[in-house]
């Protein structure tokens, strides 16, 4: 069968493994996004912490996604539960990350501005600091939903299911079409994340800091 | 007002950066503190809003120690502008200004209000700045906005760090005359700081000299450059100092006043035996609103009948007088440029009031020069 006539044959069935796949990601972005926004806030204020988080979601990171989810059978079984606790973890990174830096690096002349007009830490913090940094934490989560979308394909292999399975399914019958279907799949919605997400940046941006437009 | 008493700020164990500071503000004045990098100036600025804690000594703002209240409140009455001026990109200009005046809680409509009023005082259009945002002003236009933010809820005390430190020349010159004039307007307290030694004598009503972190010299402009206290004084003032006393001074206060002068219409001959009869090489001719309009020499008048308006050709009045309000130096280099030793001094309405003569400079430079 040719590629093309796999796929109208087998169009519904991308649709919702294409869901799924959403569904297994939905819960990890949204949790890293506020977990990683606090911790990043918290981690800028202080240094000792900062290391701290900063080297354990770097190990992290490094842990090979199938290696994760293998760890986290034993405690949350097969399925989506130890998929969204290893997604999440992995997404988290990109956003402390970034959180984290954005917030430290605002112009020093402006922090200074709000300190000498009387503003108390917390308002230097949401007034000043926040806005300022929403670009870069912005990226941030950017990063991390693609990267999310990309290893979701491997939770697959734990039975979380989504276009992942496309894929395994594909080797395991040594059936290229399900392979392909599969990646082409998870790259557009890789690709589609990442341009409505650029929108997104785009509207919540303030005005003022955007590049001369 | 102001008071400063034995301030001193000591950091890791032994660096003096101010130390045993006093000096008093009065009300309403100017007072810049001055000296070369490293001397404390900006460490006892910071020291007055409390963004730097003393070590040692006390503060006293309009009689209260500034340390018995909360730091974020005190600031909140004390106007606050830096040499990179920190405005908040992702704000418009009417939000920048209106930002103490929202700490404080002042009525949206009031504050609305305010933001046009400053604006208006920086002498920007409200209109068309009010939505602007920072990214989109020139370098001048945000150090005004800068001036106008740390106005927002009128405080009594304005504090400054080389506000026009990062400004060209030509509009620095521009936006410290408009200062002055605002300030005259407001007669707000403010405590100024620059390394540049014209920038102080200009705007200041006190000078601050500050060295190491010692005071040299709390004076008046004019006190300082007269009597000068050590020769670290003399030589951060510069070799040029008595220039810069005409600098300080304004035509007016140095003019002959009780000048004769011709009308246009008095007859040649009356003239001449007026200024035969006072000993006058020449003399000013105006017209019947008392304006300047022409030199006469006495060589002029030889054989003349008929009115002084017959003999002389009148010339614009830029040529040959200056406002009343402009600086010596100024009147000096008019003198130095159009080769004339005497010009005409007038008042706002070109009204004539004395002159001032080459001679008479000289003779304040000389007097000057005898000081030393």
């Amino acid at each position: 069968m040719g590629f093309l006539e796999y796929i109208a044959d087998h169009a519904t069935d991308l649709l919702e493994l294409a869901w799924e796949h959403l569904h297994i990601i939905g819960l990890a972005i949204l949790g890293s996004l506020v977990i990683g926004v606090a911790l990043g806030i918290l981690v800028s204020r202080h240094d000792r912490l900062a290391s701290v988080v900063l080297s354990v979601t770097g190990v992290i990171m490094t842990i090979p996604s199938l290696a994760m989810f293998a760890f986290m059978i034993p405690l949350l079984g097969i399925g989506l539960e130890p998929a969204w606790v290893a997604l999440t973890l992995y997404a988290l990174l990109p956003i402390i990350r970034n959180t984290n830096v954005a917030v430290r690096s605002v112009n020093p002349a402006m922090l200074e501005a709000g300190r000498g007009m009387g503003m108390t830490e917390l308002q230097i913090l949401t007034k000043v600091r926040v806005p300022l940094a929403l670009p870069v934490i912005m990226a941030g989560v950017r990063t991390s939903v693609v990267l999310t979308i990309g290893i979701a394909a491997i939770a697959a292999y734990i039975g979380a299911g989504g276009l992942g399975s496309l894929i395994f399914r594909g080797i395991s019958q040594s059936y290229a079409n399900p392979i392909l279907a599969g990646a082409i799949a998870v790259s557009i919605m890789a690709i589609l994340s990442d341009l409505i997400l650029g929108r997104l940046e785009n509207w919540l941006v303030p005005k003022g800091l955007k590049a001369r437009g | 007002m102001i008071t400063l008493e034995n301030v001193t700020k000591i950091y890791h164990g032994d660096v003096r950066a101010v130390n045993n500071v006093s000096f008093t503000v009065p009300e309403g004045h100017v007072c810049i503190l001055v000296g070369p990098s490293g001397c404390g100036k900006t460490t006892l600025l910071k020291m007055i809003n409390r963004l730097i804690e003393p070590t040692g000594g006390r503060i006293l703002i309009a009689g209260r120690d500034s340390s018995e209240v909360n730091a974020d409140q005190l600031r909140r009455d004390i106007g606050y502008a830096i040499q990179d001026i920190g405005l908040f990109p992702h704000l418009t200009v009417a939000a920048n200004i209106a930002v103490v005046p929202s700490l404080k809680r002042f009525p949206k409509d009031r504050t609305r209000q305010r933001v046009d009023e400053l604006l208006e005082l920086v002498g920007l259009d409200p209109d068309e700045f009010r939505d602007k945002y920072p990214r989109q002003l020139s370098g001048g236009q945000q150090q005004r906005i800068g001036v106008a933010r740390a106005l927002g809820a009128d405080p009594p005390i304005l504090l400054m760090d080389e506000p026009f430190g990062a400004i060209d020349p030509i509009t620095r010159s521009r936006l410290q005359d408009e200062f002055l004039k605002i300030q005259e307007k407001l007669r707000k307290t403010i405590v100024f700081v620059t390394h540049d030694i014209d920038e102080a004598l200009k705007m200041g009503d006190r000078i601050a000299l500050l060295k190491e972190g010692e005071l040299v010299q709390y004076d008046s402009p004019q006190d300082l450059l007269a009597h000068p206290r050590n020769s670290f004084v003399r030589d951060f003032i510069g070799a040029d100092s008595s220039i810069k006393r005409l600098a300080l001074m304004r035509v007016e206060e140095v003019m002959r006043v009780d000048v004769p002068t011709a009308k246009l219409d008095h007859s040649a001959s009356e003239v001449r035996a007026l200024m035969e009869q006072k000993g006058l090489e020449s003399i000013v001719v105006v017209d019947e609103n008392n304006v300047p309009r022409a030199w006469l020499g006495l060589s002029e008048l030889s054989g003349q009948t008929g009115r002084v308006s017959d003999v002389v050709s009148v010339k614009p009045i830029e040529d040959i007088a200056v406002d009343g309000s402009m600086r010596v130096r100024d009147a000096l280099a008019r003198m130095l440029t159009t080769g004339l030793s005497r010009l005409s001094v007038v008042d706002e309405r070109r009204g004539f009031k004395g002159d001032i003569t080459f001679a008479a400079l000289q003779r304040i430079l000389g007097d000057d020069a005898q000081l030393k």
